[in-house]
C-alpha cells in the first residue's frame, strides 16, 4: 500500500512535469503570459511538499494532487485559449483553486491554533475564517487582474458579468468547504501536524 | 443602569440616521446602518462593555449627516471602511471567539467580506430588478479596491495602536 507521502510526491512530480511542458510550449510559441504563469504555478505545486518537509505541516495527498491539477488547468487554459472558448473553464479553475486554498487554510489554522497561547480558537469558527480568507483572496485576485488590464494592457477581465461570476464562484467554493469540512476537522487526530522530535545523540 | 445602555441607544439612533438618502450617496452606507441596528438590538448587553467603540461607531455613522448634503457622499466613501471594520470588531467581540489576539485579523476579513458580498448582492439586484447600483466593471473594481485598501489601513492603524498601548 502506497503511503500518503509517496502519493503526494508522485502528484507533485507529475504536476511539475506537466507545467514544465507548458512552459516549454509557451516559450516555443513566444507567449510570455502562460510561461510566467506556469513558472508561478510550479512554485505553488511545490507548496504542499515544502509544507510537509519544512513546516511540519502534512496536508492530505489529495491536496497536492488537486493543486497540481488546478495549476495545470489554469496554465494550459491560458496557453490554448480555453478561457476564451470554453465558458465553464473559468468557473472550474476558480472553484477548484478556492476549494484547495480553503481546505489548506482550515487545516493550518486548526493545527497551528491548537498550540496558540493564551487561548485557542474554537474549531467551529475555523471554517468561517477560511471562508473570509477565500472572499478576501477572491477580491484581491480580481483587483490584481483589473490592475494588470489597466497598467500592463492585458485582457484578463472581460466584463462586469465575468468578474462578478468569478467572485461568486470563489465564494461558492469557500462556502462548500466551510459546510463540508467541520466533520473532518472534528476527527483530526490531536497530534496531527506535530513533528517527531529527534533527540541528538550525545 | 440607563447610562449603561446609552451606547446602544446612540448606535441605534445613528443607524436610523444612516438611512437618510443623499444624491450620489454611498450604496453600502444604509447596509452598514442595518448591521449597526442589528448589533444595537441583539448585542446591547455586550455594547455596555465597549462603550467607547460603540459611541465612536455611532458618531462615524452620524458624520455624513453632520457634514451636509454636498459633502455626505465623500464622507461616506472615506468613512465606510472604518465603519465596516468597527462593526466587524464589535460583532467579533460579541461572538465570544476566545482568541482575543485574532479579533483584529478576523475583523479585517469580516469587513472585507461585507464589502465583497454587498457588492455582489447589488450586482445581482441590478440584474434581477434592472437598477444600476453597479453599472460598470470599473465601479465594481473601485468598490472592491477602496474597501481592501481602506479596511487594510484601518486594521493597520488598529494594530499599531494596540502595540503602542501594550508598550505604554
Amino acid at each position: 500500500m502506497m503511503s500518503d507521502e509517496r502519493k503526494e510526491l508522485i502528484s507533485t512530480r507529475l504536476g511539475l512535469y506537466a507545467l514544465a511542458l507548458i512552459l516549454v510550449a509557451s516559450v516555443l510559441v513566444w507567449e510570455p503570459y502562460p510561461a510566467l504563469t506556469s513558472l508561478l504555478c510550479m512554485a505553488m505545486v511545490a507548496l504542499p511538499r515544502q509544507a510537509r518537509l519544512r513546516l511540519c505541516m502534512p496536508l492530505p495527498w489529495i491536496m497536492a494532487a488537486l493543486t497540481a491539477i488546478v495549476t495545470v488547468l489554469h496554465s494550459m487554459g491560458i496557453l490554448i485559449g480555453a478561457y476564451d472558448v470554453i465558458w465553464w473553464w473559468d468557473m472550474l479553475t476558480h472553484m477548484m483553486a478556492t476549494s484547495v486554498i480553503a481546505v489548506a487554510a482550515n487545516l493550518v489554522i486548526v493545527v497551528r491554533g491548537r498550540r496558540a497561547v493564551p487561548r485557542q480558537l474554537p474549531v467551529r469558527y475555523v471554517p468561517l475564517i477560511s471562508l473570509g480568507m477565500v472572499i478576501v483572496l477572491g477580491m484581491v485576485w480580481e483587483v490584481a487582474e483589473f490592475a494588470a488590464d489597466v497598467f500592463l494592457g492585458q485582457l484578463t477581465q472581460y466584463s462586469l458579468h465575468d468578474t462578478a461570476v468569478d467572485l461568486s464562484v470563489d465564494i461558492l467554493g469557500g462556502a462548500l468547504v466551510a459546510i463540508l469540512i467541520p466533520p473532518y476537522l472534528d476527527r483530526l487526530e490531536e497530534d496531527y501536524g506535530i513533528c517527531d522530535v529527534t533527540l541528538a545523540s550525545p | 443602569m440607563i447610562f449603561g445602555f446609552l451606547p446602544s441607544f446612540l448606535l441605534a439612533a445613528a443607524a436610523f440616521c444612516s438611512f437618510i438618502p443623499y444624491p450620489d450617496g454611498n450604496i453600502y452606507w444604509p447596509v452598514a446602518g442595518v448591521w449597526a441596528l442589528a448589533l444595537a438590538i441583539t448585542a446591547y448587553r455586550h455594547l455596555t462593555t465597549t462603550p467607547l467603540m460603540a459611541s465612536t461607531l455611532a458618531i462615524l455613522l452620524l458624520a455624513p449627516n453632520l457634514a451636509g448634503a454636498s459633502l455626505a457622499p465623500d464622507v461616506q466613501f472615506i468613512l465606510l471602511p472604518v465603519v465596516a471594520f468597527l462593526l466587524s470588531y464589535l460583532t467579533s467581540i460579541t461572538m465570544d471567539i476566545g482568541a482575543e489576539d485574532l479579533i483584529p485579523a478576523m475583523s479585517f476579513l469580516l469587513a472585507n467580506a461585507f464589502i465583497g458580498l454587498s457588492a455582489l448582492a447589488f450586482y445581482y439586484v441590478d440584474r434581477i430588478v434592472g437598477t444600476s447600483f453597479i453599472p460598470t466593471n470599473e465601479t465594481f473594481m473601485l468598490h472592491l479596491s477602496s474597501g481592501l485598501i481602506g479596511i487594510g489601513l484601518t486594521a493597520l492603524i488598529f494594530h499599531l495602536a494596540s502595540i503602542h498601548e501594550v508598550k505604554a
